[in-house]
């Protein structure tokens, strides 16, 4: 039995050795369970350190023998050294590099969390706060907002998210403040993120209001020139990225009400991300510091 | 809206919340979400089946406490009806250009706002806001979702 504590550093608790080699072990995230099971130890806790660290510490163990989980994933290895991936009941994947096969557990883990997750609503978004309230930049992979989110943290803002504003029923944005998931050469690998203190930032550790939604795209050489959307038609340019929608309609859209309808919702073409960063920090000075 | 003279909001598989002046309707078998301004909010919900066009008119004359044409209304149904927010479809009285004459005719004579349906639609998955990833193993496709591109084209296994 390989014995991986049940620190801090270590929440899942033990995770144990079956047969043979073979290693599962379970926790859960944000209400949602997951079970693990590897071929190898080492690999085995090499899924456990990625499975915790990617869920920022949120984790809760659980003992694999005695929960049904909700998401089941199984990798092994082969002779060549390379990995088979599988999430259960959806799909197998094989022969990727170890590097791989962890960074595809890691964001397939994530999107279970988010779309699972029991009273919490996860908002594919950046998120930052200034003057004690935060401003949510929804937007999909790929469309900026990390980029967007740094600039804004070397600016003083404070760093929740660059992927997720995680909202709770009360309509507050919780941190979600992991490495920032910016690119390195090329490749994009979620757990070779910048910490925000290398950007001079800092992380958020509490819950806030929602101050503003900033709606945005980004267009070589526009300038910021928004229109102020009402809440209803904030909303619903909120919800193509609120990740339950799908699932759990009616407590999303609840939870959206709640966090969104007294916020300030923008939307327009940006230009250069720094130049957004200067313009909403002016906003943020002269709106939301008087926002009650 | 067998008779859209009587016209009848659709109540099965919609989620319905109400902010400020608007109403937020989510469509659970389109996944399409919709805003309804003050006004189209008010037209929906006096269709109740039983209440013709003229008299949700005057329903609606009395609530806004101002005089409203049945044109009006009948732009608000028009776009329910779009939507899907009616339990049947019924021909529209306004189509593109004569839609079009009637806002504008409408909207010079009328002291309420028009009536606002404003539609989008949510992704089917939370993997559609996520990256791809290909199986470098047998083949070139990409595996994560249905949506990413049928080759991987950025990096020997990634395709974004």
């Amino acid at each position: 039995m390989l014995e991986l504590g049940n620190s801090e550093e270590h929440p899942f608790g033990e995770v144990r050795v079956s047969e043979g080699e073979n290693v599962k072990f379970a926790f859960e995230a944000y209400g949602v369970s997951v079970s693990v099971a590897a071929d190898g130890a080492d690999l085995g806790k090499k899924l456990f350190e990625v499975a915790n660290r990617a869920m920022l510490g949120k984790c809760r163990a659980l003992d694999p023998s005695l929960v049904r989980a909700e998401h089941g994933f199984l990798v092994s290895s082969r002779k060549d050294g390379t990995y088979d991936f599988t999430s259960v009941g959806e799909y197998t994947t094989g022969a990727g590099e170890l590097r791989e096969t962890l960074e595809l557990f890691v964001r397939i883990l994530r999107i279970k969390v988010s779309q699972f997750a029991k009273n919490w609503v996860f908002v594919h978004a950046g998120v930052v706060s200034w003057g004690g309230k935060a401003i949510i930049i929804p937007g999909d992979s790929g469309s900026g907002k990390t980029t967007l989110v740094a600039e804004c943290v070397k600016r003083g803002a404070l760093y929740y998210s660059d992927e997720y504003a995680v909202l709770s029923p009360d309509g507050l944005v919780h941190p979600f403040a992991r490495a920032l998931s910016i690119t390195n050469g090329g490749r994009k690998w979620s757990e070779d993120g910048i910490p925000v203190e290398k950007l001079g930032g800092r992380a958020a550790t509490e819950p806030i209001e929602v101050g503003a939604v900033v709606l945005t795209k980004y267009n070589s050489g526009a300038r910021w020139n928004p229109e102020r959307l009402t809440p209803g038609n904030g909303i619903i340019e909120v919800i193509p990225h609120t990740i339950p929608m799908t699932i759990n309609a009616d407590f999303s859209l609840q939870v959206l009400k709640s966090a969104l309808s007294r916020a300030i919702i923008l939307k327009g073409v940006r230009g250069e991300a720094s130049d957004l960063a200067i313009e909403l920090f002016s906003f943020s000075n002269k709106e939301l510091t008087t926002l009650n | 809206m067998n008779n859209p003279q009587y016209p009848t909001a659709r109540k099965a598989g919609l989620v319905v919340q109400e902010v400020p002046d608007e109403v937020l309707v989510y469509d659970l078998d389109t996944n399409k979400a919709h805003c309804l301004n003050k006004t189209a909010a008010a037209v929906w919900r006096f269709c109740d089946g039983k209440s013709s066009v003229p008299e949700i008119a005057k329903f609606l004359s009395s609530e806004m406490g101002t005089k409203v044409d049945d044109d009006l209304v009948w732009l608000a149904i028009d776009q329910l009806n779009d939507s899907s927010l009616l339990e049947a479809k019924a021909e529209p009285k306004f189509q593109g250009q004569s839609r079009r004459d009637a806002i504008r005719k409408i909207g010079i004579a009328s002291m309420i706002a028009l009536p606002i349906v404003a539609s989008l639609v949510a992704p089917k998955s939370a993997m559609a806001s996520t990256s791809c990833r290909c199986d470098n193993g047998t083949n070139t496709d990409c595996i994560l979702q249905g949506t990413c591109p049928t080759t991987c084209n950025v990096g020997p296994n990634v395709c974004v």
